[in-house]
């Protein structure tokens, strides 16, 4: 009998090895894990262009020397075990030793699904937490401000990338704020992110709905 | 707002000199990547880590104006009328944040940077660059920043230093929290900043981070030169972990990775 639970072990992961799973529907549990990567990473569907042809340089400078590429650093003990786990960590909403994100918090945009790792309990309050006690950080209070003009975008588009945000008629003050309001939405849960596709999306939420019709939205 | 590059001509359709941020960045190991046997694929490489991040830096219609050439990179913010008594700080705030994202995600794809940021006045248009920023810029690269960072003139420290002004706890602003002053006295970005924006877990971040920098230090462990560089980062990258996550041991650079050695003559 524990013949064939080897056996099995072996099958189910050679078949999380070689990706073969992301074929099968996701359900349930496994939306936990979903492969909502950061950063994003590049994609073989992105349309591959060259360099532009950009003639100037004002300056120029001779080729730098790189030594000869050797193996890569031997990873001590502590970081081997650490790998080894790398799945569980890198899903947003796990982290060692809590429980899994609630299902209920698997969101989707599209066909991508992200998982959010904020404490749904703490969402409406002055300070929202991850689930593993990290706090909103205070640097990114003053973009509150810019709540109104930028959920109104969002609204208008839909759904967005950073590109197709800063393109709109963004005055100069609140084009250099749209990044880390992003960051500030996102804490709040205004605004859900998904990096699965070949550039990040944002999209409006429920919540950053109700808060475009509170009078100091 | 006007497209960016309207700011660079005049009414007469003449080309003009305007106030700008100018990011001026110069991608390490690139020219080596160039002329060795595995070119082809470096290209790709590179390619991907410039175009599939958060956002195209390389847009046309990119409000950032923004050219490339060799190893070199150069992004331009100006300062627009409409943002009034800010609009230096508006200008190069918004650049250091453009110029720490483009810096985080090109270091997690295994591309060290190292750059200047200037204020002052510059012209970007149809591929023609010219302007004091960007001497200014490519100086604070070429002498002042030594190490893969990301080094401000005087000028565009000074109007981040005045927007600190503006907030009640100047520690909690937004200007502080995306920059760290080195031992010389150099303001720089500090991009791993970036990693505690977000909710999401900084932790694989750091790891990423913490394993490019290891590689490197490993590669460039026969050239001092080079490898001075990457034991900067190093030190950069721990006291980043060091002051915001202490406990958390695993995230650092390795010691052994860089400490100096020092064998005797006869081995």
């Amino acid at each position: 009998m524990a013949q064939h639970g080897n056996a099995f072990r072996k099958v189910r992961a050679w078949i999380f090895d070689t990706g073969f799973v992301k074929q099968a529907p996701i359900s349930g549990q496994n939306r936990a894990w979903s492969p909502a990567r950061w950063p994003p990473r590049a994609s073989s569907h992105r349309p591959q262009r060259l360099l532009p042809q950009l003639p100037v340089r004002t300056v120029g400078r001779s080729p730098k020397g790189v030594s000869a590429s050797l193996p890569g650093p031997r990873p001590t003990r502590d970081s081997r075990r650490r790998h080894l786990s790398s799945d569980s960590r890198r899903a947003p909403g796990r982290f060692p030793g809590t429980a899994p994100a609630p299902a209920a918090f698997a969101r989707r945009i599209g066909h991508n699904e992200a998982v959010s790792p904020i404490d749904e309990a703490t969402l409406d309050t002055d300070t929202p937490r991850t689930l593993d006690g990290r706090a909103y950080p205070e640097h990114l209070r003053p973009y509150l401000e810019y709540d109104k003009t930028l959920l109104a975008i969002l609204v208008r588009e839909g759904e967005a990338t950073f590109d197709e945000l800063a393109r709109g008629p963004l005055d100069a003050r609140v084009l250099a704020a749209l990044p880390r309001w992003l960051a500030s939405a996102q804490w709040r849960g205004l605004i859900e992110r998904s990096d699965a596709g070949t550039q990040r999306r944002y999209a409006l939420t429920q919540r950053g709905r109700r808060r475009l019709r509170t009078p100091s939205g | 707002m006007p497209s960016g590059e309207d700011l660079f001509v005049d009414g007469s359709g003449q080309p003009q000199l305007t106030l700008c941020a100018v990011l001026y960045v110069d991608l390490l190991g690139v020219s080596a990547l160039a002329e060795g046997q595995a070119a082809q694929q470096s290209l790709v490489r590179l390619e991907r880590a410039l175009r599939s991040m958060y956002r195209d830096f390389l847009a046309d219609d990119s409000p950032w104006p923004a050219a490339m050439f060799s190893d070199t990179l150069v992004v331009a913010a100006p300062l627009v009328p409409s943002a009034g008594k800010g609009a230096a700080e508006t200008a190069t705030g918004g650049l250091t944040i453009q110029a720490a994202w483009l810096q985080l995600n090109l270091v997690l794809s295994g591309f060290f940077l190292r750059g200047g940021l200037a204020l002052g006045q510059f012209h970007i248009r149809e591929g023609l660059l010219f302007g004091e920023a960007l001497v200014e810029a490519y100086r604070l690269e070429s002498r002042l920043a030594v190490h893969p960072r990301v080094v401000f003139g005087s000028a565009a420290a000074e109007a981040q230093r005045e927007a600190l002004k503006f907030y009640s706890e100047p520690r909690n602003s937004p200007q502080n929290a995306l920059l760290l002053v080195d031992q010389d006295g150099t303001v720089f970005i500090d991009y791993l900043e970036l990693l505690f924006d977000e909710p999401d877990d900084p932790r694989p971040g750091l790891e990423e981070h913490r394993d490019a920098v290891a590689a490197q230090l490993t590669t460039h462990r026969n050239d001092s030169r080079i490898w001075d560089k990457y034991r900067w980062v190093a030190d950069y990258h721990n006291a980043v972990c060091e002051r915001r996550l202490p406990s958390e041991q695993y995230l650092r650079v390795d010691t052994s990775g860089t400490d100096r050695r020092f064998d005797a003559l006869v081995p």
